[in-house]
C-alpha cells in the first residue's frame, strides 16, 4: 500500500461517501469493495455476511479482478475456521502474509483459492459483529500500522452502513406489519362471516410473512380435531394435499397443548425432517385460544429456502391470533344470538297466524263457509301456506273418507299469484272474492276406502294421528292395488301430510294438504300447528253443526206452531159456525112454529087476535135474527166508517136514557162524571153508539142485581195522546181470571143470552177510529172499560198491540193501563 | 378528447433515456391533430424555472402513504405547443440530483417516490376539476396509476368514464420491489398474488399496469409479439400473453426538426430525395471528419450504446471479416467495457477501415447518419429503434436483424424488389449478419437499384403525427372498452 495521509483521507471519505447514500445497500457494498480493490492493492475485497442465526460466515458482496467473484462462490466458513472465521472469532483482524506456506488451521479452501496474502478484518460496532471484509492479493503484500488503521476504520463504517440498513429495512417492515395488523383489524371488525375472514387472514399474513401457504383449522364445538378451514397458497401442484396430513398431525398437537410451535431444524420438532421431505423448511403454527380454550389453530410454512420464520414473526402472529379468538368468539356469539331471535320470531309468527286462522274460523257458523275459510286458512299465504288441501269426511256407514272439498292453486303460475295475495284472512283486506275461485268442485267424485292399509290419509284416520311423509303411500298390496291405480294415492305428491279430525274421540274426517308448488318440505313443525290446527278447526265444525241443528229445530217449532195456529182458526170457525146455527136455531124454531099455527091451525081455527100475536113474534124473532145477522156481516165485511162532529157527553145521556127501564128493574145506581172540557172528537156516530150501546149493556147484564154503573168522560193525557177518554165501568164481580183473554174473541160469551160479538165489535171500531181500548178486571169487584178516542181519527194498528197483549194474558200483569173508578 | 401522458420524465422538463423524448413529442403531436393532450411528471430538481415560469400558485394535494399523509403540490407550467405540463412537486423525493439515483445506484426509496408521484396524479385529478378521458401511463414509475383506477379510486367520479392506457418502453426495467413495499401503496394483500402484483415474492410495479390498463402498448407491433415469449418477456411474458388481445405496438415518431436533411444544420449540405447531391457532401465531410480517403467505397454506420442488446457480440465476431471486405466501418458510441475494448482494437488493427469513437456526440451522430451509405443495426432485441428511422430519413440504408422495431420499419430489398428499404437478416448468428451484409455491398455499385432503395425510405412517413393517429386509435379502443363511443 502507498504511503500518504492525503490519498487515505480520501479512501475514507470516498467510503463514508458511499456508505451514507441513499442507494440499496447492496449497491453500496459493491461500490465501496470496488473501490476498495482499486485503491487497497488487493486483488479481491470480499464482505462476507454472517448469517441471522450462529457465527457462520458466507460471501455476501466482493469484487475480484481477474478471478471470479467470491460472492458467486457458495460456500460457508464456520467460526474459528479459515482466516474470515479467526478473525470473527477473535473480533480482530487476522493476517497470513503467505497461505501458501503457513495456511490457517483448518483452512477453507473457496476461501484461499489462489491468493497469497489474506487480511481478514471483522465488520462490528462495540457490541455486534456483522461480518468480516477479506483482502485477498495474489502476490504476497503486507499492510503497515496505518494502513491496518484504515481498514479497521473502512469495515466499522461497513458495519454502520450494514446496521443503518438493517434498520431502516426493520423500521419498513415494522412500518408494513403495524398497518397490515390494523387492515386485519379492520376486516375482522367489519364482518361476521368467519369463513371470509378467515381467508383474508390467510392470505395477507401469507403474503406479509412471504410465506409459502398458509392454513386455518377450526374445531367445531364437540370434536377433538379441528378441521381445515382455509388453505391458502401456492407452490407446486399436489404439495398441499400431500401436506395435509403431517399438517394435521403438528395442527392437533398445538391443538391439544395451546402453544406455539416453530419448526426450523431438528432441535424444534421430531417433526422436522417430515416437513424437510416435503420441501418445508420452516413451519410456524399457533393455536387461536380464547378463555383457556383452543379454537382453531393457523399454521404457516416457508418453502423457500432463505425463508425462515422467527420469534417476531411468531410474536406477530400471536397478535392475529388473539385478534382471530376475539372475532371468532363474537361471531358464535352472534349466530348464536341471531338463530335464538330466528327461533323466536318464528314461533310468533306461528302463534299469531294460529290465532289469525282461529279468529277466522269462529268468524261464521254456517258450514259451507266454514270450510271454505278452514281450506283457504291452509293454503294461504298469511295461513298455514301448504300448496293444496282436502277435507276428507267419513261416509254415513264408516267405510270410506269421502272428498267434501278442496282447494289449491291448479298450476305455478297461479300458485305464485296466491302467493302475492294478501296475507289476511278476515276483515275488508281479507281476499274472499278468490276464496271460491281456488275450489276444485270435481273433488266430490273422491272416495278412499278406509280399509286400504297402505293409504296414509286413511291410516292417519284410522288411527287417529297425524301423518307426514316424504315417500308416497306404501307399495300397493293385493285387493286395493287395482282400486288405487290411478286413484288418489298415485295422483298426490309423495311429499304430503295428512292430519285427522277428531270430535268427542271419534274420527270425522281428515285433512290432506301438501306442497306440490312450494319448494319447501313439510317439516315437524308443520305438523304441529297443523294438528293444532284441526283441533281449531272440529271446534269451529262442531260449532257449526250444533248451530246448525238449534235452527232446525227452532224451524220445526215454527211451523208446529203455524200449523197449531191453523187449526185454532178452524176451530174457532167451527164454533162460531155452530154458534151461529145455534143462535139462528131457536128463532127459526120459534118463527117455524108460530107460522105452522097460522097456516095450520090445530083445534080451533086462529083468530085473528091471535094471528097477530102470533105475528108480533115472529116480527121480534126475525128482528132478532137480523141482528144476528147484521152483527155477525160486520166481522165479515170492512164497515167504514164515516166521521162527522160529535159531542161525546150528549150521546152518553141519550143511551143511558134508553136504558133507564133496563137500569131500574135490575136496581142500578147510574152515575155520569161527564168532564165539560172534553173536545168535540171526530168519530161515525152510529158506530160511537154502538160502542157505548155494547158496553153499558154488557155493564148492565154483569150486574144482575144491584150494583153501580159508572160512565165517565175527561181529556186524554198528553201522553194518551190528543183526544177523549171515555170509561164504563160496574161492580158485577169483574171477569174470571181465566176467562179473561178471550173478551175480546168473536162469539165468546158467558151470557146465556149474549151472540159473543159487542165486544170484538167494540174493540173493532175503536181500532178503526185509531183509538185503544183498556180493560181494568178486578176480579170479584168489578170491570172497568176505558176507550181512547183521539180528536181526529188516525191509521189503526195501535190497538192491535193492547190485543196481543191482552191475549199473552192477565190484563193486570201486562202493564195496560187502569183507570180505577 | 382530453388525454393526460403520464411520464417519469418528460422532454424538455427531465430526460435521462428515450421514454423522455417520446413522452415529450407525443402530447404535441396528439395536439397537431385535435386532440386535447396535457402531460404529467415529477417536479424534479433538473426542472428549468426559468425556461419555464409556474403558472400561479400551486394545488396542494396529500398522498396517502402507508399509515401517513405526505404533502405535496402541483405546478403547472407550459411545455410549449399549447401542451400544459403539470408537475408533481414533493422535494424531499423529487428535489433531488439525479432522477431514478445515483451513478452508484437506484434510490433506496423509489418505490414511495413514484408511488408518490401516482397516487398524487389520482389525488390531483380527484381535486382539481380537471378531466381527462385518458390517462395514458409509461413504464412502471406510472404503471400504479391504472392500478389505482381500478381499486381504489374506482367508481370516484372524475374517473368513472376515464380510460388508461399502459406503454411499455422497457421492459427490463419492472420496478421490483420487496413485499413490505406493498403496503405504501394502500393496496391490499390481496392484489398481491401471481395474478396481480406480486412476481416471484417481491412487488412488480409494471406488473400492475400490465394487468389494470384497459388497453396496452409497446413501441413496435413486433416487440408486442415478442414480449409474449420467454425469451423477450423478462418473466411477464404470461401476463403480456394472457392479455394479447389488448395490446398493440405502435412505432415511435421522429423529430421532424431534428432529424430532417432538408433542414439539418449539423450536416455539410441540405439534401432532400429529389435532389441527393448533399449527401455526397455530408459523405466527403464525413471521411474527412475520419480521415479516410475521399473514395467510392461503400460506407457502413453504426451508433448506439455498446452493450449486448445492440449485438456487439456479432459486431465483434464479423469484426475481422468486414475488415476484409470492399468497406468502411464507422461506429460511435460507449458502453460497457469489453465492447469499448474490442472495438477499439478492431479500429487499432485495421485503421484504414475500421474507425471507432468512444463518445456520445449528437452532432456527430447527425453527420454520421447523413454522411454514410449503410447503416448497421444487428440488435439482440429492439423495442422500437430510432437510428434506422432516422438512416431512412437521411437516404442512408438500413442492415438490421428483423427484431422488435427493425423489423417494422425496415423492408428487405431482395425480398421485396419493389418496396424494400434495406437489408434484414433474421437469426442472431455471424453468418447470417454477414450474408445481410454482403447483399448490401453487393446492391451498392447498381446505383439506379441503390438510388430506389434509398429514395423509397426517405420518402417514408415516420412523423410524430402519423404515430399520434394510432395512439389516437388505441385511446378510442380504450374507451370503448370502458362502455363509451369513442
Amino acid at each position: 500500500m502507498e504511503e500518504g495521509t492525503d490519498r487515505r483521507f480520501s479512501l475514507l471519505s470516498r467510503v463514508v461517501e458511499l456508505s451514507n447514500s441513499n442507494i440499496q445497500v447492496e449497491n453500496r457494498l459493491k461500490h465501496i469493495c470496488d473501490f476498495l480493490s482499486r485503491e487497497s492493492g488487493a486483488d479481491c475485497v470480499c464482505i462476507y455476511r454472517r448469517e441471522p442465526r450462529g457465527e457462520d460466515l458466507t460471501p455476501w458482496v466482493s469484487s475480484c479482478l481477474g478471478i471470479e467473484e467470491c460472492s458467486k462462490l457458495d460456500f460457508v466458513v464456520r467460526s474459528g475456521e479459515g482466516i474470515a472465521g479467526k478473525a470473527a472469532h477473535k473480533r480482530a483482524p487476522v493476517f497470513f502474509p503467505d497461505v501458501k506456506a503457513d495456511p490457517p488451521s483448518p483452512a477453507v479452501p473457496q476461501e484461499l483459492r489462489d491468493f497469497t496474502s489474506i487480511l481478514a478484518v471483522p465488520v462490528m460496532d462495540d457490541i455486534y459483529l456483522y461480518g468480516v471484509i477479506n483482502f485477498g492479493a495474489l502476490r504476497k503484500t503486507s499492510y503497515s500500522g496505518e494502513d491496518m488503521a484504515l481498514l479497521r476504520a473502512v469495515a466499522t463504517e461497513v458495519a454502520g452502513t450494514i446496521r443503518n440498513s438493517r434498520l431502516y429495512l426493520d423500521a419498513r417492515k415494522r412500518v408494513s406489519e403495524l398497518i397490515t395488523l390494523n387492515e386485519i383489524g379492520r376486516a375482522i371488525t367489519s364482518t361476521f362471516e368467519v369463513k371470509d375472514i378467515l381467508g383474508y387472514v390467510a392470505k395477507t399474513t401469507a403474503r406479509l410473512l412471504g410465506a409459502d401457504g398458509c392454513t386455518v383449522r377450526l374445531s367445531e364445538e364437540g370434536r377433538r380435531t379441528p378441521e381445515v378451514v382455509v388453505d391458502e397458497g401456492y407452490g407446486r401442484p399436489g404439495f398441499r394435499r400431500e401436506f395435509r396430513a403431517l399438517g394435521k398431525r403438528l395442527a392437533l398437537q398445538i391443538h391439544m397443548e395451546r402453544r406455539p410451535v416453530l419448526v426450523n431444524g431438528p432441535e424444534d420438532s421430531p417433526f422436522h425432517e417430515q416437513l424437510v421431505r416435503h420441501g418445508v423448511v420452516s413451519f410456524l403454527g399457533l393455536p387461536i385460544v380464547s378463555m383457556g380454550r383452543s379454537l382453531g389453530v393457523i399454521s404457516c410454512y416457508s418453502a423457500t429456502p432463505d425463508l425462515h420464520f422467527d420469534m417476531e414473526v411468531v410474536h406477530l402472529m400471536q397478535t392475529v391470533c388473539s385478534q382471530l379468538a376475539h372475532m371468532i368468539e363474537n361471531a358464535t356469539m352472534f349466530r348464536k344470538a341471531q338463530r335464538l331471535a330466528q327461533e323466536n320470531q318464528v314461533k310468533v309468527q306461528r302463534i299469531s297466524t294460529l290465532y289469525d286462522v282461529a279468529r277466522a274460523l269462529m268468524s261464521t257458523v254456517k258450514t259451507e263457509r266454514l270450510l271454505q275459510t278452514m281450506l283457504y286458512a291452509l293454503i294461504s299465504p298469511g295461513g298455514l301456506n301448504f300448496s293444496r288441501a282436502i277435507l276428507f269426511l267419513l261416509s254415513q256407514d264408516g267405510k270410506s273418507l269421502v272428498a267434501r272439498m278442496a282447494m289449491g292453486p291448479r298450476d305455478r303460475k297461479e300458485a305464485r299469484r296466491i302467493e302475492r295475495l294478501p296475507r289476511e284472512l278476515l276483515g275488508d283486506e281479507a281476499p274472499v272474492e278468490e276464496i271460491p275461485k281456488l275450489l276444485w268442485p270435481e273433488i266430490e267424485e273422491l272416495r278412499i276406502p278406509l280399509s286400504d292399509p297402505s293409504c296414509l290419509v286413511a291410516r292417519a284416520v284410522q288411527e287417529k294421528r297425524p301423518v307426514r311423509t316424504e315417500t308416497g303411500c306404501g307399495p300397493p298390496s293385493g285387493e286395493h292395488a287395482a282400486a288405487r291405480d290411478g286413484g288418489f294415492c298415485r295422483s298426490h305428491p309423495s311429499c304430503f301430510a295428512a292430519v285427522p279430525l277428531v270430535i268427542k274421540g271419534e274420527p270425522r274426517g281428515v285433512i290432506y294438504v301438501d306442497n306440490l308448488f312450494h319448494a319447501r318440505p313439510i317439516s315437524e313443525e308443520d305438523i304441529q300447528v297443523l294438528t293444532m290446527f284441526a283441533s281449531k278447526a272440529c271446534l269451529a265444525m262442531e260449532n257449526a253443526s250444533l248451530y246448525e241443528s238449534l235452527e232446525s229445530a227452532l224451524h220445526a217449532v215454527r211451523s208446529a206452531q203455524d200449523r197449531l195456529l191453523q187449526s185454532e182458526k178452524l176451530m174457532a170457525l167451527g164454533e162460531m159456525a155452530a154458534k151461529i146455527a145455534h143462535e139462528i136455531k131457536n128463532p127459526l124454531t120459534v118463527i117455524g112454529g108460530f107460522a105452522r099455527r097460522i097456516a095450520k091451525p090445530v083445534g080451533k081455527p086462529a083468530d085473528r087476535h091471535a094471528i097477530e100475536r102470533y105475528a108480533q113474534i115472529i116480527l121480534k124473532e126475525v128482528q132478532r135474527l137480523e141482528r144476528i145477522i147484521r152483527e155477525t156481516l160486520y166481522f165479515s165485511r170492512e164497515v167504514a166508517p164515516e166521521f162527522s162532529s160529535v159531542d161525546l157527553n150528549s150521546e152518553i145521556h141519550d143511551m143511558l136514557a134508553m136504558f133507564r127501564e133496563d137500569l131500574e128493574d135490575a136496581r142500578i145506581t147510574s152515575v155520569l162524571d161527564l168532564s165539560p172540557e172534553i173536545p168535540v172528537i171526530s168519530v161515525d156516530p152510529d158506530q160511537l153508539r154502538q160502542v157505548l150501546w155494547n158496553l153499558i149493556s154488557n155493564a148492565i147484564q154483569a150486574m144482575e142485581r144491584s150494583g153501580i154503573l159508572t160512565v165517565s168522560t175527561r181529556a186524554a193525557d198528553p201522553e194518551e195522546g190528543v183526544g177523549v177518554v171515555l170509561r164504563v165501568s160496574d161492580t158485577g164481580g169483574g171477569i174470571p181470571h181465566d176467562v179473561v183473554h178471550n173478551i175480546f174473541n168473536p162469539f165468546f160469551t158467558t151470557k146465556p143470552k149474549g151472540t159473543g160479538l159487542g165486544l170484538p165489535i167494540v174493540h173493532t171500531i175503536v181500532e178503526k177510529h185509531g183509538g185503544t181500548i183498556h180493560l181494568d178486571n178486578q176480579e170479584g169487584k168489578g170491570v172497568a172499560f176505558s176507550v181512547f178516542l183521539p180528536l181526529f181519527p188516525r191509521e189503526a194498528g195501535a190497538g192491535e198491540r193492547i190485543l196481543e197483549q191482552m191475549r199473552k194474558g192477565g190484563a193486570n200483569e201486562s202493564g195496560l193501563k187502569t183507570h180505577p173508578g | 378528447m382530453r388525454v393526460l401522458v403520464a411520464s417519469s420524465e418528460i422532454v424538455p422538463f427531465a430526460k435521462t433515456g428515450g421514454l423522455a423524448d417520446v413522452t415529450g413529442a407525443l402530447p404535441k403531436a396528439l395536439r397537431r391533430i385535435g386532440v386535447e393532450a396535457d402531460c404529467i411528471l415529477p417536479f424534479y430538481r433538473c426542472v428549468d424555472r426559468d425556461r419555464f415560469p409556474l403558472k400561479g400558485p400551486g394545488r396542494a394535494i396529500r398522498v396517502p402513504l402507508g399509515h401517513r399523509d405526505e404533502a405535496g403540490s402541483v405546478e403547472e407550467t407550459d411545455a410549449g405547443d399549447g401542451v400544459r405540463a403539470f408537475l408533481v412537486r414533493n422535494d424531499r423525493y423529487f428535489g433531488r440530483e439525479f432522477l431514478y439515483g445515483t451513478k452508484d445506484g437506484d434510490y433506496i426509496d423509489n418505490c414511495e417516490r413514484f408511488t408518490f408521484f401516482c397516487r398524487g396524479v389520482m389525488e390531483w385529478i380527484l381535486r382539481s376539476g380537471f378531466r381527462y378521458d385518458i390517462l395514458h401511463c409509461n413504464d412502471w414509475q406510472t404503471a400504479l396509476i391504472p392500478v389505482y383506477m381500478k381499486t381504489l379510486y374506482a367508481g370516484h367520479e372524475p374517473f368513472r368514464e376515464t380510460g388508461t392506457v399502459f406503454t411499455v418502453h422497457n421492459l427490463g426495467y419492472q420496478g421490483l420491489f420487496w413485499n413490505h413495499d406493498l403496503p405504501l401503496t394502500g393496496l391490499g394483500w390481496d392484489l398481491f398474488t401471481p395474478r396481480g402484483l406480486e412476481f416471484y415474492g417481491k412487488l412488480n410495479l409494471m406488473k400492475g399496469g400490465l394487468v389494470f390498463a384497459d388497453v396496452l402498448s409497446t413501441v413496435s407491433a413486433t416487440y408486442s409479439r415478442e414480449i409474449q415469449t420467454p425469451e423477450y418477456g423478462y418473466g411477464l411474458e404470461g401476463v403480456l400473453y394472457e392479455r394479447r388481445d389488448d395490446l398493440y405496438g405502435i412505432v415511435n415518431g421522429i423529430d421532424d426538426k431534428e432529424w430532417h436533411p432538408a433542414t439539418d444544420r449539423r450536416i455539410a449540405a441540405r439534401y432532400s430525395a429529389e435532389d441527393l447531391s448533399g449527401k455526397a457532401d455530408c459523405r466527403r465531410d464525413l471521411l474527412a471528419e475520419f480521415g479516410f480517403p475521399a473514395d467510392d467505397v461503400p460506407i457502413l454506420g453504426l451508433i448506439g450504446r455498446l452493450t449486448a442488446q445492440k449485438g456487439f457480440d456479432l459486431v465483434e465476431q464479423i469484426g475481422e471479416w468486414l475488415a476484409g471486405q470492399r468497406v468502411r466501418v464507422i461506429i460511435l458510441g460507449a458502453g460497457e467495457r469489453k465492447y469499448e475494448e474490442a472495438m477499439e482494437e478492431l479500429g487499432t488493427r485495421y485503421p484504414d477501415r475500421i474507425a471507432i469513437r468512444i463518445a456520445y456526440d449528437d452532432a456527430l451522430a447527425h453527420k454520421i447518419e447523413a454522411g454514410v451509405d449503410m447503416y448497421l443495426m444487428p440488435s439482440l432485441y429492439e423495442p422500437c429503434g430510432l437510428n434506422q428511422i432516422y438512416s431512412m430519413k437521411y437516404g442512408t440504408v438500413p442492415v438490421v436483424r428483423a427484431t422488435g422495431g427493425l423489423a417494422d420499419t425496415v423492408v428487405d430489398a431482395d425480398a421485396d424488389p419493389e418496396g424494400g428499404t434495406g437489408f434484414i437478416f433474421r437469426r442472431y448468428d455471424a453468418e447470417d449478419l454477414k450474408d445481410a451484409v454482403s447483399r448490401a455491398l453487393a446492391a451498392f455499385p447498381d446505383r439506379p437499384r441503390w438510388e430506389a432503395i434509398v429514395r423509397r425510405g426517405m420518402a417514408l412517413d415516420f412523423s410524430w403525427e402519423a404515430s399520434a393517429r394510432e395512439y389516437l386509435r388505441l385511446y378510442e379502443r380504450a374507451l370503448r372498452k370502458r362502455g363509451r363511443k369513442g
